[in-house]
């Protein structure tokens, strides 16, 4: 896991927060699961549109049992061209997740044959190719 | 070239589309379940959703952290109340705000009422889609007892309202602790004799025991969340985990059963229900003194930057709200995760292997429906011979094209 993480951040009340690279993603989803092998799900993925920043945030929330704790991965992937591996075989319970991170903010989960817009939004916003949750989609 | 190659055709002519969805009969979830079945045994099931999807993320980032409480409660109506706590834990947590003990007391009371309601009304569905039309009466009589409590503690029957930022904004006297307490006396034996009945009736055991097993490993696989993930006797309840509010204080045991099947989640939500019933029983009697109410005029109108994310076990597993603050008077991106949403989504596999009969079962033990039939009709060209297969062997290789 260590190899992986760019830096530890916090997140309130006590989440750690590990940051990775948005290539390593798979790796340390395999690593987690096999360190917690039976006692472990992945939450949610919550994507936010830095526009800022250029980039889209994506923060894997995964519950360890065992510990009773909650921690983040997170990482980000360019906003021009938002693409990142799917955890989907790794974590069959992140098909909602990233579903829902692909029909609202436009992220691609590559290798996740399951994606389809509209899944959420609306078919007149899917027709006007808009992502909703996007921070310059017009409201 | 490829024509003259082919020795088979594969003709798929009987397609049956009963289209039940997207408003199941049975259940309020607006979700279309669409199965297709060989014969009798589902054979895929696909979830299609979006028929309610009302942008309230987008929403609460347009409003103030104030309005977005508001919001919150409003995402469901059957579960209001743990939205509300969520979500203003979140804003405490980033706004460094504590509630007074007794505040902490009266939120966990009203969450407590909302779980008993919520699994009553869970249980009574159940017992209206396996034919006891009665019986779902029976039970959504007595849920009118719980209620007529959470009237009496919140001043709303449905919508609680009760969460402020460091309290909440509506305190209990002797006079509503007394009448609450009598209602919770008079709902007991009524919740002893449902889960008496659920257990020992050998109509609804044959009908919901055994159907639709979920092993530990593959309910944490598809992230199922709740009394799903109790029922399959894993010990996780966020209650337990995070100690939010006064959970740590109050003593209570995680309900857990080990068989996984439909009504393993159905017993788990009784012992729930008479657990919370406990829980408020004791909230009632050891109600710390001192102030619970806030001044709202003293809040804060700016939240400082950050992230926070709050947990908490809502009636169908853990509820999760994101906030992330670039500092000022609205959120900048708020995540809500129901528990519904990944129950219901992720759990499409489950149907598969069991007769359509059970769908509605295993669908309400987590909930709606639809029904496709196909089959196929495989040509042999060659020797001129028609012969009707199931298209699970097509997919299984068990037939030679």
């Amino acid at each position: 896991m260590k190899q992986y993480m760019v830096r530890k951040e916090f997140m309130k009340p006590n989440r750690d927060v590990y940051v990775v690279n948005a290539k390593n993603i798979r790796d340390v989803m395999k690593a987690l699961k096999e360190s917690y092998s039976g006692g472990i799900y992945l939450a949610t993925i919550a994507a936010v549109d830095k526009v800022k920043e250029n980039v889209f945030e994506l923060n894997y929330f995964i519950h360890i049992v065992y510990l009773s704790k909650t921690i983040v991965i997170k990482t980000t992937v360019p906003r021009d061209n938002p693409r990142i591996d799917t955890v989907i075989d790794i974590f069959p319970g992140a098909y909602e997740a990233e579903a829902e991170a692909y029909d609202l903010m436009g992220i691609e989960f590559v290798g996740n044959k399951y994606l389809k817009r509209p899944f959420f939004a609306p078919v007149d916003v899917v027709a006007q190719n808009i992502y909703p949750l996007r921070k310059d989609a017009p409201v | 070239m490829a024509e003259r190659e082919a020795t088979t055709v594969i003709k798929i002519p009987i397609t049956l589309d009963i289209p039940i969805g997207p408003q199941h009969p049975a259940i309020h979830e607006p979700v279309m379940l669409k199965i297709y079945a060989d014969g009798e045994e589902v054979v895929h099931a696909e979830v299609n959703t979006g028929y309610n999807h009302r942008g309230i993320e987008k929403l609460m980032e347009k409003n103030s952290f104030y309005k977005d409480k508001f919001i919150s409660s409003r995402v469901c109506g059957i579960c209001n109340a743990v939205h509300e706590n969520c979500y203003t834990r979140a804003v405490e947590y980033l706004a460094g705000l504590e509630p007074s003990p007794r505040a902490k007391y009266i939120r966990v009371l009203a969450m407590e009422l909302e779980r008993i309601h919520s699994h009553m009304l869970i249980n009574a569905i159940m017992a209206e889609v396996i034919g006891f039309d009665t019986l779902f009466m029976y039970i959504m009589r007595d849920r009118e007892l719980v209620m007529k409590a959470k009237e009496i503690l919140t001043g709303n029957r449905v919508e609680a309202e009760i969460h402020m930022f460091g309290g909440v904004r509506r305190d209990i006297d002797d006079v509503k602790k007394d009448k609450i307490m009598d209602i919770l006396k008079k709902l007991e034996p009524r919740l002893k004799y449902y889960r008496k009945l659920f257990e020992e009736d050998p109509t609804i055991n044959s009908r919901l025991a055994e159907i639709g097993i979920l092993k530990p490993e593959t309910v944490l696989g598809y992230s199922l969340l709740g009394p799903i993930l109790r029922g399959s006797g894993i010990k996780s309840d966020v209650r337990a985990e995070d100690k939010y509010d006064a959970y740590g204080e109050i003593p209570w045991t995680v309900i857990t059963r080990p068989e996984g099947d439909s009504l393993a989640r159905m017993l788990v939500r009784w012992d729930e229900a008479l657990e919370s019933l406990e829980i408020c029983k004791y909230i009632l009697e050891h109600l710390p003194q001192g102030p619970a109410v806030v001044d709202e005029r003293k809040l804060p109108r700016v939240f400082p930057p950050g992230e926070s994310y709050a947990r908490v076990e809502a009636p169908r597993g853990e509820l999760v709200y994101y906030i992330n603050s670039v500092g000022g008077a609205n959120p900048y991106r708020v995540k809500i995760r129901t528990p519904s949403a990944v129950n219901i989504i992720n759990s499409a596999f489950s149907y598969v292997g069991h007769s359509i009969a059970d769908v509605p079962v295993i669908l309400v033990s987590y909930d709606p429906c639809i029904s496709c039939m196909e089959r196929a009709i495989v040509l042999d060209l060659k020797n001129n011979v028609e012969k009707r297969v199931p298209l699970k062997y097509i997919a299984q290789k068990k037939v030679r094209l």
